[in-house]
């Protein structure tokens, strides 16, 4: 374990290394706090000033929205979209990072080096998705975690207390679940990285899975919130044999012949 | 004296594509075995099959009695490499570079500080430690890359084109130290284009182009190979005006 933590600080060092990028990441992760609660803010403001909902209300019956309680189905559908997107770009934002995992090391020239150290293959693999989840989930942990709770304070999310903290659901996801395919893409991302021969492939590869991370990883997690807890466990789980499986296969590819 | 390296019958193939076959040979302490050849030739997969890296369609490799492959996954460290390219990570300094593969070792940082700072100093890289390795010259960082090869004082040193992009002076430096680490008992395979400095440097020379077609020995005290009437003003130019380390 202690090789592995030594590729994943390495990893990090490197992330740090490149401000922008770590801008970038928390660009998207701020964006979608900020629109989320400006939306949310504006209902409950909305809410408050019973002049202010009636005018809502008739405006949105001009449009042909005829909804019944029009401020909750706003919220109802900000807090899913918040965590549907908060899942998916963890996901995305990892997937990405280890995309590159094996080819940076090619890359770089230092793919021999490390085979002829006592690193494992499994242990390089390991390493490269910490390295690649760590950035990302700081983020997500900082910006995600900050904008639930304050979500939750909210009078006009209560309804949907379930889709936020500290609804077990919501923890579980967002403790475990949301970390556990984060480690299962950047898995999937390093073992493609070990076969990719050019960056290029290695982006379509990574396309592929950011593509599957939205569609399953993030309706998964950030959807059936509502389901009883031991859902979103079983939703963890199911990540981690995910990043065992990527690992193995990635492991598998990595110790066949080395062409420099 | 007992081969630190012995080939016996070593092939590999490529599919139906043969690289190599054939190759028998000892290497013993001290002695710095060239190869040369056309590109093609089977030079660098030899040295991937010594590494370890590959494994043999045929025959068999032997770091110190146990298979090279096997060396490699132990991590025993036996074999130290140099490549043309330097295999260090850009972003980080030579420092970090060189205190992450110690690590991988089981060195601390200060092990590997004690270890490469007399290498380091001799080839007066104190002041280029600290920066990003992608601001460092090429020739800077191959010898930071010289250093990581030989920070695990390993039995054998592979070296695949190591002065391939280097100026003369630096390409010197390189050979200068392999050959003192040679005549420290060190056992060095050079696969190398520069057939001057195979000559001087090396006790042996095999001519390789998908079998060993030829093998001569220099005998006598190897040397750094000689320098041309240009080679003191080169010098005397790059000490005056050394590389912009961005």
């Amino acid at each position: 374990m202690r090789r592995v933590l030594l590729v994943a600080r390495r990893e990090w060092l490197e992330h740090r290394r490149q401000p922008a990028m770590i801008a970038a990441m928390g660009a998207v992760l701020a964006v979608i706090a900020g629109l989320v609660l400006f939306v949310a803010l504006l209902m409950a403001l909305i809410e408050s000033q019973p002049a202010s909902r009636v005018l809502f209300e008739q405006n949105l019956a001009t449009t042909g929205m005829a909804i019944d309680d029009p401020i909750h189905t706003v919220i109802d559908g900000v807090l899913s979209s918040f965590n549907f997107l908060l899942f998916t770009q963890l996901l995305g934002m990892t997937a990405v990072l280890a995309g590159h995992a094996i080819l940076h090391e090619r890359q770089c020239g230092t793919l021999p080096f490390l085979m002829v150290s006592p690193l494992g293959r499994g242990e390089l693999l390991l390493g490269k998705v910490l390295g690649a989840v760590f950035t990302p989930w700081l983020l997500y942990l900082g910006l995600g975690g900050c904008t639930a709770a304050a979500l939750s304070a909210l009078d006009v999310c209560q309804p949907f207390a379930w889709r936020l903290p500290p609804s077990p659901g919501w923890l579980i996801a967002f403790g475990l679940g949301g970390p556990a395919w984060a480690m299962a893409l950047a898995a999937g991302g390093a073992a493609l990285s070990v076969r990719a021969a050019d960056v290029r492939t290695a982006q379509q590869g990574v396309w592929f899975l950011v593509f599957l991370a939205s569609i399953f990883g993030g309706w998964m997690l950030g959807g059936p919130l509502q389901e009883d807890a031991s859902f979103q466990a079983v939703v963890a789980l199911l990540g981690l044999l995910l990043t065992a499986a990527g690992i193995g296969v990635g492991t598998w590819l990595l110790r066949r012949d080395l062409h420099l | 004296m007992e081969a630190v390296l012995r080939c016996q019958n070593l092939g590999r193939r490529f599919g139906r594509h043969i690289v190599l076959q054939g190759v028998d040979l000892d290497l013993p302490p001290g002695e710095v075995l060239g190869l040369i050849g056309p590109n093609g030739g089977g030079k660098s997969t030899l040295l991937l099959l010594m590494a370890g890296l590959l494994e043999p369609s045929a025959g068999t490799v032997t770091v110190q009695g146990m298979p090279a492959r096997q060396v490699a996954r132990s991590g025993a460290a036996l074999v130290g490499l140099l490549t043309a390219e330097p295999g260090l990570y850009p972003l980080l300094s030579a420092r970090e570079n060189l205190h992450y593969f110690g690590a991988l070792h089981g060195l601390s940082p200060a092990d590997v500080d004690a270890r490469t700072g007399p290498l380091l100093a001799g080839l007066h890289l104190d002041q280029a430690l600290d920066r990003p390795v992608h601001t460092a010259s090429s020739g800077t960082r191959q010898k930071i890359s010289l250093a990581r090869s030989l920070l695990m004082q390993p039995r054998v040193l592979l070296l695949d084109e190591p002065t391939a992009n280097l100026d003369p002076v630096s390409a010197r430096t390189i050979w200068q130290v392999v050959r003192e680490r040679a005549d420290a008992g060190l056992a060095v395979v050079a696969c190398t284009h520069d057939l001057v400095a195979a000559e001087s440097l090396c006790e042996r020379v095999l001519l390789l182009a998908g079998r060993i077609l030829s093998e001569r020995r220099f005998p006598g005290p190897r040397n750094l190979p000689p320098v041309g009437a240009l080679f003191a003003p080169y010098q005397a130019a790059l000490q005056a005006h050394p590389p912009v380390e961005t």
